[in-house]
């Protein structure tokens, strides 16, 4: 695991996970810290979060789903479906990909804060 | 009526149709809810439909209320994350009447509803 990995994971406090199925197959994870979480959160409902709730999880469940569907659409040609959202909560997690699909992660800055997104994909299609 | 599995969403999209002069506005978490509600309620004017949701999804929603003398008159926009045009065309030739994707700016979403509708 590399060393920014392990510190996303021991800083994240809300977690949005999407699947990939179709021509690419795999999982976007994207992390968010708690005061991120709140900021993107507060702007998304435009009121202030002032901490985890239902509300909060099921909102990082959508911006997720808005951000990976957004994303789908660079993939020229390929036909690839989402799933719904999964949202968890708290840091102490480990997900365990396929040994045979590649994995990256990434820290990236916004100005609602930094977040961290892992993308474990594999093209199945021709 | 607002169909989303998201209930940040369902409230956003809520909110924005009250401040727009709809004074009852259902929402139904997923196409199952809303085609019950569709039997219940034959006041429904509009409806703003969400792509993927669990149960039954929003394209096959859509088929639905197409394909029912009761329902298919009645204007649906698509509000989803689906930004493919692929996608697009297939909304289109379901019957959808609009289609916009999230994140919608501020305004775009009351936009699109008065376009369809024909207000001002």
């Amino acid at each position: 695991m590399l060393a920014s990995e392990t510190e996303a994971l021991n800083s994240s406090a809300v977690s949005g996970i999407i699947g990939l199925s179709g021509d690419v197959q795999g999982v976007v994870i994207i992390k968010f810290p708690l005061q991120t979480c709140l900021a993107v959160v507060t702007r998304l409902i435009g009121e202030k979060a002032t901490k985890i709730d239902d509300d909060v999880t099921d909102a990082i469940g959508e911006i997720t789903n808005i951000i990976v569907g957004n994303a789908k659409k660079y993939l020229n040609g390929l036909n690839v479906s989402i799933s719904l959202p999964t949202v968890v909560e708290g840091s102490d997690y480990i997900v365990h990909l396929s040994k045979d699909t590649p994995a990256v992660c990434a820290s990236l800055s916004s100005d609602a804060g930094e977040f961290y997104i892992k993308i474990s994909t594999k093209l199945t299609g021709e | 009526m607002v169909v989303d599995d998201s209930k940040t969403m369902r409230r956003l999209q809520t909110n924005m149709l009250v401040s727009i002069g709809f004074a009852n506005v259902t929402e139904a978490e997923d196409g199952n809810v809303a085609l019950k509600e569709l039997e219940a309620n034959t006041d429904i004017e509009l409806i703003l439909l969400d792509w993927n949701m669990p149960n039954l999804g929003g394209l096959e929603t859509l088929k639905k209320i197409k394909a029912m003398p009761e329902t298919k008159h009645i204007p649906v926009i698509m509000v989803t994350s689906e930004a493919e045009k692929t996608k697009v065309l297939v909304a289109v030739q379901a019957g959808v009447a609009g289609y916009v994707v999230k994140p919608f700016g501020e305004g775009a979403l009351e936009k699109q509803v008065k376009t369809v509708l024909g207000i001002q």
